[in-house]
Parts: structure tokens; sequence; C-alpha cells
């Protein structure tokens, strides 16, 4: 009986602790004492935009994210299902659809990894730890970066996607009107 | 020397095998294990919230209450129908609901400005 509830309390420890995440942040970059007495100066400004921007981003994503999936689900594939369906051509669409999917599947990761940066560095006290501070704002800055990127990629595949739309139209209806003059 | 204990003597004098210690505490033990399955599970359950991107998508956190109205909620979205002929009319309909959520997607979102140092107030001071 003895051993089990030993055992138990060993359990409940390990689990307890597992619970409790404890980030240290190490100091990396060599910078200049006024460099970091300006960061201790303007921590507080700094750390009170962190957070606004931190929570403006999340409906942003909410909200793109909503809307880049309705384009993949409820349009793209959608249309291409139909076409092949309808057993016409649709090779240029669906390898459009396929980039775009892969496209907001690494959005999605990416902003991941970029929140969790900045949930982060806005638990990282700047006035003790200003190069600490530094150097994950400049990390959060590079991944805030990886998901513009994907942004962009995303909105160019958009476009690629309503070209090829565009150019298949035009052929099919030259075809069903060409098949009018046959007849 | 036997050291086993002796059988228990039932009132009606039949003999009883002896009772454990895990029989006699055995509510005990399953208020114990409940407890130790439920705290497994919320670890797991967690585990999967964060890792899985969850955690991103809440609004419901303490934090957010202030830019929950800028959520905006498509239930009746229904987009294209898959099944049906392709005509005139189904690449017209296609391209109007394609344009529109085109045009919807075309704004730039996540630009690098907010975060740069500049902004921020921790860029480099001018020496005077």
């Amino acid at each position: 009986m003895k051993r089990l509830i030993t055992l138990l309390t060993v359990v409940t420890f390990v689990m307890a602790s597992l619970t409790s995440f404890d980030a240290a942040a190490q100091d990396t970059s060599v910078m200049t004492d006024a460099h970091i007495e300006r960061i201790r100066m303007n921590c507080g400004d700094a750390q009170a935009t962190l957070q606004r921007l931190h929570a403006s981003d999340a409906p942003l994503r909410v909200n793109r994210g909503q809307l880049y999936d309705s384009i993949s689900t409820k349009l793209m594939t959608r249309l291409n299902s139909r076409l092949v369906i309808n057993k016409l051509d649709a090779s240029v669409l669906v390898k459009i659809t396929s980039e775009y999917d892969k496209a907001l599947s690494s959005f999605r990761t990416n902003y991941k990894k970029y929140d969790d940066q900045m949930s982060a560095v806005l638990s990282i006290d700047c006035r003790r730890q200003p190069v600490a501070f530094y150097d994950g704002v400049a990390s959060a800055r590079q991944l805030r970066g990886a998901v513009h990127g994907d942004v962009s990629e995303l909105r160019r595949l958009i476009v690629d996607y309503q070209k090829a739309f565009d150019e298949f139209s035009l052929q099919y209806k030259s075809h069903l009107t060409g098949k009018e003059k046959g007849v | 020397m036997d050291h086993r204990e002796p059988p228990i003597q039932s009132p009606h004098g039949e003999s009883e095998a002896p009772i454990s210690d895990f029989a006699k505490h055995r509510f005990v033990v399953m208020i114990a294990g409940s407890i130790v399955i439920a705290l497994l599970l919320v670890v797991v359950s967690m585990q999967l919230y964060f890792s899985s991107g969850t955690a991103q998508l809440d609004l419901s956190r303490p934090g957010y209450k202030a830019v929950r109205d800028q959520l905006r909620t498509e239930s009746t979205y229904d987009g294209f129908s898959g099944s049906g002929p392709i005509n005139e009319a189904a690449l017209k309909d296609f391209k109007e609901l394609y344009d529109k959520r085109a045009k919807d997607a075309s704004a730039d979102a996540f630009d690098g400005d907010a975060l740069s140092d500049k902004s921020l107030g921790i860029d480099t001071p001018v020496a005077q």
C-alpha cells in the first residue's frame, strides 16, 4: 500500500511538471550599452505594441484561413471535379489547385510557428533581458515574413487559377460555338 | 515457521481467505486511479490543442475579447456545386463566385513593417 501511494505521488508530480512550461530565454546578440538602454527605456511601449499586434493577428488569421479554405474546397475543388465528371480536361486547373493546397498548408504551419514565437517574446521581461527580447523580436519578424510569403504565394495562385479558368472558358465557348455551326 | 496469516473464521465457523491490503483499500485506489487517468487525459488534450494549431484559432481565450467582433462568420456560403453539366450558365456562375472571393483575398496581410525595430522603438540609437 505504501509503495502504491509513493508511486501515485511520483506520477502526479511528473505530470504536474509536464503541464508547467518554463521557457528560459538566453542572451545571444552582442549589443552596445546605448542600444540596450534604449530597449529598456522603450520596453513598455514595445510590449504594448506587440500585444496589440498579437491580438489583431488572430482574427486576421481566422478570416483569411476561412477565405483561403473556402476558395479551395468550395470553388476550386468543386469546379475541378465537375469538369472531370463531364469528361473535360482540367489538368491545368488541378495542378494549380494542388500547388494552392500546399501553399495553404505552409501558411497554417508558418503561422503557428510565428504565433508561438510571438507568445514567447511577450513572456520575456524586456527590462531584465533586453538582448533576449531583441533577438526574440528579430526571430518573430523573420517568421512573420515567412507567413507574408505564403500569403503572397496564395494570392498569386488565386490569380493564376482565375487566368487558367478564363482561358478554359474561352476555349470551351469557342468549342461550343464550333459545334453549333457544324450542326 | 509458517508466517501466513491464519484463515479468518466467519460467523458460521467456515474459514475464509485473508483480505489483501489492495482489497481493503480498493475504494481509495479507485479514486486515486481515476484522478491519475483524468490528469493524463488533460495533459494529452492540452498537447493536442497546442500542437494541432487550434490554439491560434481559439479567440475565446482571455486577451482576445476586444477582437472577437472582427470575426467574419460564414455559415451560409455554399460555393459552387460539384455536380451538374458544364455550360455557359455554370461557367458564368463560377466566374461570379470566384471573382468575388479573389477580390476579398487580393489584400495583402502580415507584412513585416509592424515588427520593425523602428516602429517598436528598439532600433540602434543614432550617435550624437
